[in-house]
């Protein structure tokens, strides 16, 4: 009878449980054939010991190590079988034979015949180097072309050169067009400018193409940089220009249109109040963000964070974190945009004009507060001259709010300012003027309460002139009333 | 002036002595002996050598000096780091140096040989504090990146981040035994941390407290000196987490000032201040003992020689200058 206190023959069972239930014959191998464990502790016994022993049973006597049941079999002609000592020997033998077969064994001689000094001369002979005169051949075609054409690396219109036809006329689909250009002397407007363009380009890609063969011309007087500036508009055959049809929508392509004469137009800008959008610089600081005003999109990070530090009131000298006083400086750097912050949502009024349709201005007191911004008519002497112009007054909740952009900045004392608002689905623009200072600072005081309301109003009002921008209009209607005259 | 100054002292210490027959003076007689003049910005630490024999200063112009801690005599310089250093503390045996600098790493030099052994690196902000272990095989970091680091001097490896608080970490250092670390931060905060395991053990304070711009274990280990930018220095018995005594008339509220325990002639208590002196208090009496005018700017480091009643101060950039006083008790 097995006793349980006996460690070995707990260990015994352990092992054989093992041994019976693996399939893969693992523990086989490793138990029973070459068991390192058992090896330590029992120096390997007596092989009379081996095979007599039932597992299980009396576990007393020493020999157990090797007892072997009747149902197990060493299974080891199924699994791998490893390989004899004298295999290995072979194998290393035969490795090392065909290392040596690489390996070209070869005696060191002493050098018999005795060669004179002149032969030994010859053998590693000194090259001369002559200084090699610079080349002096032919300058290159290349270099010629350059020197020739210093206009075509400069012209601004380079991009559109793609869109030159003149080399692939009969190839692919190219389309010729007499072009009268905006000439402000009268004399060669008689004269178009023949452009050949492939057919897949766009009509901002003609202007551009334009620009660029104008100005490779040589022609006088220079054109704008910006292509935008310009579009282009049917004309007759004279050069009379078409201005009773629009200019032609610059993102269809011109293979749509089948106008053989077209002119180039400098776009008219309405001499109204340009919508400029004020652009703002938002710097996250540690307290907060604090917006700075930008001229446009070009503005250096320098002059960005000459502006930031200006804001936080004082030059700031590094000495070095521990000779800094950090952690004063830290507080005091951002009290000034921190009160921007803070004060905007405060109630605030200002005197300002508004600019009305007809470009009369009345007298208004523009409240502006985190919740609301009001426009109350101030009335004045002059009310009566002005009666057809009722100015009820006009409360706009800050949700509500889209934009608030400076338009236009004439003088110190003179500056127009843009409100766009959703009234009824409907965004309303209103315009008011007032000094440069009040504008500015009305301007930044909004645009602080739209950055930190973050109104849907305001998101949707950005989204939609996004899509106002990429939206194309069809010139369908243009285009068959065309070929309806032909 | 300095001379005057060691006569009015000699004869106070004679008068002293004549009332009361006690080895230890009321008041201490610290008085100018030199003025190091050497960096060209703001120093931003003293340290004496654990031997006594030299001074190491630290400043904003990006070297260490070594001086002669005896006579003030200029020793070398260690260039290396590429930012302002605000820390520098010497090992055990007084071979080597750390420095703590605003370009994100430590250093570690070989003081005889004036060389770099080694740079730490794995701050993501300034480095602020540092400090030796009693053996001498760690060395323990505060930065503003509010991590406190343990490094292994030998292979320059960080051994542990402990994420010690959530402002910049201002002042760290180890125990007389070197298996506390304590840290102070600017969100008023004191904690302890078991050295090995990285645990911490204790907080003091919370973050209603003023900013904290410096701790210290007291050199029994018992007592942890606590300074806060509320002009007042606190003596903490942390095990049981009571403030013992409190030391107040200085001016602190801008600048992490070094503060001392100086324990070679009477017990004193050393701080910079802001108001350009050093102050000087008994420790057992909490009461202002003397003033040490001469800089000319805050002084934001104060340091006591391990051995001799020597006091080391040090200014920022409207001075420059390293004094050391000399007292005879």
């Amino acid at each position: 009878m097995a006793f349980l206190d006996n460690p070995t023959i707990i260990l015994a069972h352990i092992r054989q449980s093992h041994v019976t239930s693996d399939d893969t014959g693992m523990c086989e191998m490793v138990l029973i054939d070459h068991d390192v464990d058992l090896e330590k502790i029992h120096p390997p016994s007596m092989p009379g010991d081996s095979g007599s022993e039932i597992q299980g049973s009396n576990g007393e006597t020493q020999g157990y190590v090797y007892a072997q049941s009747v149902d197990i079999t060493s299974s080891w002609d199924f699994g791998i079988r490893r390989r004899s000592n004298t295999a290995q020997r072979l194998e290393r033998l035969r490795k090392e034979r065909q290392n040596q077969i690489k390996c070209k064994n070869i005696q060191w001689k002493e050098r018999n015949s005795k060669q004179s000094a002149q032969e030994l001369k010859s053998l590693f002979e000194k090259k001369s180097l002559k200084e090699k005169p610079p080349s002096s051949g032919k300058q290159s075609i290349l270099s010629v072309r350059l020197e020739q054409c210093p206009l075509q690396l400069n012209n601004p219109f380079n991009e559109y050169s793609k869109f030159d036809g003149k080399g692939h006329i009969g190839t692919t689909a190219t389309k010729k067009i007499d072009v009268y250009l905006p000439l402000h002397s009268s004399q060669d407007r008689l004269l178009p400018m023949t452009v050949v363009t492939m057919a897949s380009a766009r009509v901002q890609d003609l202007i551009g193409l334009i620009c660029w063969q104008y100005t490779s011309e040589g022609r006088e007087p220079k054109l704008n940089d910006n292509v935008s500036a310009y579009c282009l508009h049917i004309a007759e055959d004279d050069g009379e220009v078409d201005t009773d049809f629009p200019p032609l929508d610059s993102n269809e392509p011109i293979h749509k249109f089948g106008f053989s004469t077209l002119a180039l137009v400098e776009k008219y800008s309405s001499p109204g109040l340009t919508s400029k959008e004020s652009l703002f610089v938002r710097i996250n600081a540690a307290h907060g963000f604090s917006l700075i005003q930008v001229d446009n999109t070009k503005v250096t990070m320098k002059e960005i964070l000459l502006k930031a530090v200006k804001r936080r009131k004082g030059s700031q000298k590094i000495s070095g974190s521990r000779a800094d006083g950090v952690f004063e400086e830290d507080s005091q750097i951002d009290i000034a945009t921190v009160q921007d912050m803070l004060s905007s949502h405060h109630y605030k009024s200002f005197k300002v004009s508004m600019i009305h349709r007809l470009r009369f201005t009345t007298d208004v007191q523009l409240g502006i507060s985190g919740d609301k911004v009001e426009i109350d008519p101030v009335t004045n002497q002059k009310a009566s001259t002005k009666f057809w112009i009722k100015q009820k007054p006009i409360s706009i909740d800050s949700d509500l709010l889209c934009a608030c952009d400076l338009a236009e900045e004439k003088s110190p004392s003179h500056a127009i300012f843009k409100v766009t608002y959703l009234s009824n689905h409907d965004y309303k623009h209103l315009y008011f003027e007032s000094d440069a200072a009040t504008v500015n600072e009305i301007v930044l005081k909004v645009n602080y309460i739209l950055e930190s309301r973050a109104s849907t109003a305001r998101a949707d009002y950005f989204a939609q002139k996004q899509r106002k921008l990429n939206r194309r209009t069809s010139f369908s209607f243009q285009k068959e009333k065309k070929s309806g005259q032909q | 002036l300095a001379f005057k100054d060691k006569l009015s002292g000699a004869q106070q210490a004679l008068s002293a002595s004549a009332r009361q027959l006690q080895p230890a003076r009321e008041m201490p007689n610290y008085a100018l002996q030199f003025t190091l003049v050497g960096h060209t910005e703001a120093v931003s630490s003293v340290k004496f050598s654990p031997s006594g024999e030299w001074l190491a200063s630290s400043s904003a112009d990006k070297l260490i000096i070594i001086w002669g801690a005896y006579d003030g005599r200029y020793e070398k310089t260690l260039h290396g780091h590429n930012l302002e250093i605000s820390d520098v503390a010497w090992s055990s045996d007084s071979s080597c140096l750390v420095s703590a600098s605003d370009d994100k790493t430590l250093k570690i030099w070989d003081v005889r040989a004036g060389k770099c052994l080694k740079t730490l690196r794995g701050h993501s902000n300034f480095v602020f504090c540092c400090n030796f272990n009693p053996p001498s095989n760690l060395v323990v970091s505060g930065s503003f990146d509010e991590s406190v680091k343990i490094w292994e001097v030998k292979t320059g490896t960080c051994l542990k981040t402990l994420l010690a608080h959530s402002d910049p970490i201002t002042a760290v250092h180890f125990n007389c035994s070197g298996s506390l670390i304590v840290s102070g931060s600017y969100d008023g905060l004191c904690r302890i941390w078991d050295a090995t395991s990285g645990q911490c053990l204790r907080t003091l304070g919370n973050d209603e407290n003023p900013p904290i711009s410096f701790v210290n274990f007291s050199p029994n280990g018992k007592y942890i000196l606590i300074a806060t930018l509320d002009n007042t220095l606190t003596l903490w018995d942390y095990s049981r987490g009571r403030c013992l005594k409190t030391y107040t008339g200085h001016k602190n509220e801008k600048y992490c000032i070094f503060a001392n325990f100086s324990v070679t002639g009477g017990k004193w208590i050393v701080s910079g201040s802001e108001d350009n002196l050093v102050y000087i208090w008994n420790l057992r009496t909490k009461e202002i003992v003397q003033k040490l005018q001469g800089h000319t700017d805050v002084v934001i480091s104060a340091a006591c020689h391990p051995t001799k009643n020597i006091i080391a101060s040090a200014a920022l950039e409207n001075d420059k200058t390293i004094k050391l006083w000399m007292s005879s008790y």
